[in-house]
């Protein structure tokens, strides 16, 4: 088993396809997108005790349940934002292990890690202990989170270093696409395992926990990297940089040393607080300002769910034509314009130009995430891109905190100051814009990496 | 080293790796977009 595992086993040999890598990359990621529909978890696990003594409100009620014990929305949000901390944090420990093992071991690491998250939480489900659903799903899942994203990242850029917005884009969008099959999935096998005493939750976890670790291995056992020198035919390699293109390899230590990376961190950090903030808020937004019901509320969470997994592939290929710099300066000014004309969309009432609008929006989101991994193959070369991406994904786990927290602060203190609610989101889209245009001067000051911090060839092939 | 993108022996193995991904993606797909048609659709008259 271990041997399988070794990166020396898991070269490709002659005849191999590289259009299998992507799909090996997104049994990882359709699965660990599962994340960004964690929140239909949130009432049936706050309807526990309710459930279990055929006590709970119906679906009209303002209360979600009035047994004492019952956990709160409000405790159970943590549980999301516990598992994109950890994804950030294990992204950035993990990422030179991730280098150095290959990508088989670290999409079985990240197969075992989300499997037993789920397992572990549905555990914590069973038995009511809210801390062991945190450590299961948070810290476990969160983790396998972390190393499951970034493991097929390297491997990607490699085998397609002609279109690696492509390449990247297809996995991310697997992100993406995890949402549109994770919340469904869950709906069903929860409806399967419902009894009269049970919402059949913590069933429904374990379960997706086991079918998550089985599509995962599939990924691991068909992923194969490059030979060392191999290249696609008719590919030939720059010898000189060009603009931000790099011809030439920086270490993860050397990268963090750069002005360069932190910028590509505010930019990552400034376009997801944009984004995360208002997803969170999508469904009561619309409700509030346009008068809409849940269930049409609902279809417009699917929908901008449905842009910001398509975005992922369209940007980030868009990018290998356009270049990175132009894409972010695109996102960053359509978008902050597209957020200033929203609240006058909604005063106008426009709802299809609103819906338009945020859809084009949560496009640019999901494309921010998915052109950044070219951005860095771009400024820093191939070897260590993915211990770079890794780090650099500690701007996702802020983002994700300060997101929600800026967007619900807003709005909360402007509700407190007798603003009506459908008025309320006017001012946060405004500092959405604002926070925008930051982004966009960040992303305008990034130049070509120093020379020195380039290493010389025969050390990027050791670290290889 | 270059070498060609894909030889015979491995065109099965491209078209299943691609199916068993596509499968679910497509399910998901299709059920958002039973969601998204309600955003479309007027609310039934009490």
């Amino acid at each position: 088993m271990a041997a399988f595992l070794d990166r020396s086993h898991s070269i490709a040999g002659p005849g191999f396809s590289r259009w299998l890598v992507p799909p090996a990359a997104l049994c990882i990621h359709l699965c660990i997108g599962q994340v960004y529909a964690f929140s239909v978890f949130n009432k049936p696990l706050a309807q526990l005790l309710c459930a279990a003594q055929s006590a709970c409100p119906p679906a009209t009620a303002k209360v979600i349940s009035t047994i004492p014990g019952d956990w709160s929305i409000t405790d159970l949000g943590w549980i999301f934002s516990l598992a994109i901390v950890f994804l950030g944090l294990s992204a950035a420990v993990f990422g030179r292990w991730v280098e150095r093992v290959g990508p088989r071991m670290a999409m079985f690491a990240a197969a075992v890690l989300f499997g037993a998250g789920l397992i572990v939480a549905g555990f914590g489900t069973a038995i009511h202990n809210l801390p062991i659903v945190f450590l299961g799903y948070g810290v476990i899942g969160g983790s396998g989170l972390g190393i499951g994203y970034i493991s097929p990242v390297s491997t990607l850029i490699k085998w397609f270093p002609d279109r690696p917005g492509l390449a990247t884009g297809t996995a991310i969008m697997g992100f993406g696409g995890g949402a549109l099959i994770g919340a469904p999935l869950a709906v069903l096998l929860m409806k399967h395992y419902s009894s009269p005493t049970s919402n059949g939750v913590a069933a429904t976890m374990v379960t997706m926990g086991i079918i998550y670790f089985l599509y995962m291995m599939v990924g691991a056992l068909i992923v194969r990297l490059p030979a060392v020198g191999w290249a696609p035919a008719g590919y030939v390699a720059p010898t000189e940089s060009r603009g931000l293109i790099t011809s030439g390899n920086v270490l993860v230590g050397d990268a963090i040393k750069t002005p360069q990376f932190w910028l590509i961190w505010a930019v990552l950090f400034l376009n997801v607080t944009a984004g995360i903030g208002v997803l969170g808020q999508a469904s009561l937004m619309i409700q509030e300002m346009f008068g809409v019901v849940a269930a049409a509320a609902a279809g417009f969470v699917g929908l901008l769910s449905l842009f910001n997994m398509v975005g992922r592939i369209f940007w980030a290929s868009s990018s290998d034509a356009l270049g990175r710099k132009r894409t972010y300066m695109i996102f960053f000014a359509l978008g902050a314009v597209l957020y200033a004309f929203v609240p006058s969309l909604g005063h106008a009432h426009a709802l299809v130009l609103f819906i338009l609008a945020y859809a084009i929006i949560l496009s640019m989101y999901g494309g921010g995430f998915a052109t950044v991994p070219a951005y860095l193959r771009d400024m820093f070369g191939t070897v260590q891109v993915g211990a770079i991406h890794g780090v650099l994904l500690t701007a996702w786990s802020a983002a994700g905190v300060a997101g929600p927290v800026l967007v619900n602060y807003i709005r909360q203190y402007q509700i407190d100051h007798g603003v009506a609610k459908a008025d309320a989101y006017s001012v946060t889209m405004y500092i959405m814009a604002g926070l925008l245009v930051v982004g966009f001067i960040c992303n305008w000051l990034i130049t070509p990496v120093a020379q020195r911090y380039f290493v010389k060839s025969g050390t990027a092939e050791a670290a290889a | 080293m270059n070498q060609p993108a894909t030889d015979g022996s491995a065109s099965g193995k491209l078209i299943l790796a691609w199916i068993w991904v596509s499968i679910p993606l497509l399910w998901g797909i299709w059920v958002t977009f039973g969601n998204v048609a309600k955003l479309f659709t007027p609310p039934a008259a009490p």
